[in-house]
């Protein structure tokens, strides 16, 4: 009878949304490290993100934000957060940093073994998406893997949203060279 | 679909690379990809994020949850000296809520069919019934059987036992004054008017117990059982009374000691009421 962690987080959220505090501090103690991590490598004013946290975990609370009960609690937590990070950055440029950090250097870079075994969620497009400029790969973050809007990625990046989508647009014909053409 | 990440998980080394921004933009992007269906990768990844920036803002999140709510139960609980995180929890608990519904219809029932029955019959449906009422409230206050959230209630940062025992508590507080009231109305009661607190304590407490093994309801139908049984059979054999004679309020003193003995003792296998890790 013992429940998955899945299960688990959509029954803290029913609890959650029946008025139970405890079941708010627990689902704050599953997501609310990994939320700040990711969070802390889009805006790096810690400031900023308790502020964020605080945002999307009192939306839960008030209703605001209502689980529908299908999908992963996890990715639908981020769907909130970051847009609740987009919203407090608002006017507040100086915070943003560029999500992706310059290039790593050969120290730090991953290791093939660890490619190989991230592979796992990427496949080829992981080298790839090594390849672009940190402009172009700050976009395709953005857009593609955090799920913002053009104008919601812009805000978030601190440029027009015109530049968003040219930069979308010529990192995707990058990407679908690279991956049409074959990696060495 | 929430645990296919295909046996991979992140190692230390990678999570605290992410956390400090040195992990490469592939990595970071493959490992924020993985976190979000992978829970143990998740809860691994808490001991390299900062803590103060994490309780600094739950504590900005609690206070604004509960700001404008009713707080008088709450603020009752600190005065009474109930430590106040201690007090928030038990005060925001719905299945509280639920158990002090449940105590007072219970209740009015017995005293109701206890004044129209009067002598013998009613004093035998006050004992029947007095001493259940707070096992029945506990009972409801926790497990699968009550409320969907008892996975929640049980991984507080709290101990397990420690939100049991505190629950319990508010339990009894909810659940005992009005049947003590109660009791005071049927005059055949006199001084057992009193007496039955100590089995109800007792039955209260190897219910607590037990859980730590099986469904707190299914252990609560068994005492429930046992109890009517011995009610009824003294009942039956002249005195319901005798059910509170000198001696066997030794033995509920007892036995309710007993039971708490094993709860301390089996307190760390309370990970989950009724199924035990």
């Amino acid at each position: 009878m013992r429940a998955g962690p899945a299960d688990e987080d959509a029954a803290l959220l029913a609890a959650l949304a029946d008025g139970d505090l405890a079941a708010m501090r627990r689902l704050y103690e599953r997501h609310a490290p990994w939320l700040s991590a990711r969070l802390l490598r889009r805006c790096n004013d810690p400031d900023v993100v308790a502020d964020v946290l605080q945002d999307s975990f009192l939306a839960l609370w008030r209703g605001a934000e209502r689980w529908r009960g299908d999908g992963e609690v996890a990715a639908w937590l981020w769907g909130i957060a970051v847009r609740r990070l987009v919203s407090r950055l608002r006017g507040r440029r100086a915070a943003v940093v560029l999500p992706l950090e310059e290039e790593a250097d050969p120290g730090t870079a991953p290791s093939a073994e660890e490619v190989a075994l991230l592979g796992v969620e990427y496949g080829d497009l992981g080298s790839a998406l090594l390849r672009l400029s940190p402009e172009m790969r700050a976009v395709v973050q953005a857009t593609v893997l955090d799920g913002l809007s053009t104008r919601q990625a812009a805000r978030l990046l601190g440029i027009p949203a015109a530049t968003v989508k040219t930069r979308l647009h010529r990192a995707k014909a990058h990407l679908r060279r690279e991956l049409a053409g074959g990696l060495a | 679909m929430s645990t296919s990440t295909g046996g991979w998980h992140a190692d230390e080394d990678l999570l605290s690379r992410y956390v400090r921004g040195d992990a490469g933009p592939v990595a970071a992007a493959s490992l924020e990809q993985h976190l979000l269906r992978c829970a143990s990768c998740r809860d691994r990844i808490a001991a390299h994020v900062p803590v103060p920036l994490l309780d600094a803002a739950w504590e900005r999140v609690r206070d604004e949850a509960v700001a404008g709510r009713p707080r008088r139960l709450e603020r009752l609980l600190v005065r009474l000296g109930v430590p106040a995180p201690d007090a928030l929890l038990v005060a925001t608990a719905p299945s509280l809520r639920t158990s002090w519904l449940v105590g007072l219809v219970v209740t009015l029932v017995f005293v109701g069919l206890g004044a129209a029955y009067g002598g013998d019959r009613g004093l035998t449906f006050f004992l029947l019934v007095a001493p259940l009422v707070p096992v029945a409230g506990v009972a409801f206050a926790y497990g699968p059987d009550a409320d969907p959230s008892h996975e929640a209630a049980l991984a507080t940062p709290y101990p397990a036992t420690r939100l049991l025992l505190l629950r319990t508590a508010a339990v009894l507080a909810a659940s005992l004054p009005p049947v003590l009231l109660a009791a005071l109305l049927v005059p055949a009661l006199s001084w057992t008017a009193v007496a039955w607190l100590l089995p109800a304590l007792s039955l209260t407490a190897a219910l607590l117990a037990a859980s730590t093994w099986v469904r707190p309801t299914v252990t609560a139908a068994a005492l429930g059982a046992g109890w009517t049984a011995a009610v009824t059979s003294a009942s039956r054999a002249a005195d319901p009374t005798a059910v509170l004679a000198p001696a066997l309020l030794v033995a509920y003193a007892v036995l309710g000691c007993l039971a708490l003995l094993v709860l301390a003792l089996r307190s760390r296998s309370l990970t989950t009421l009724g199924s035990p890790s």
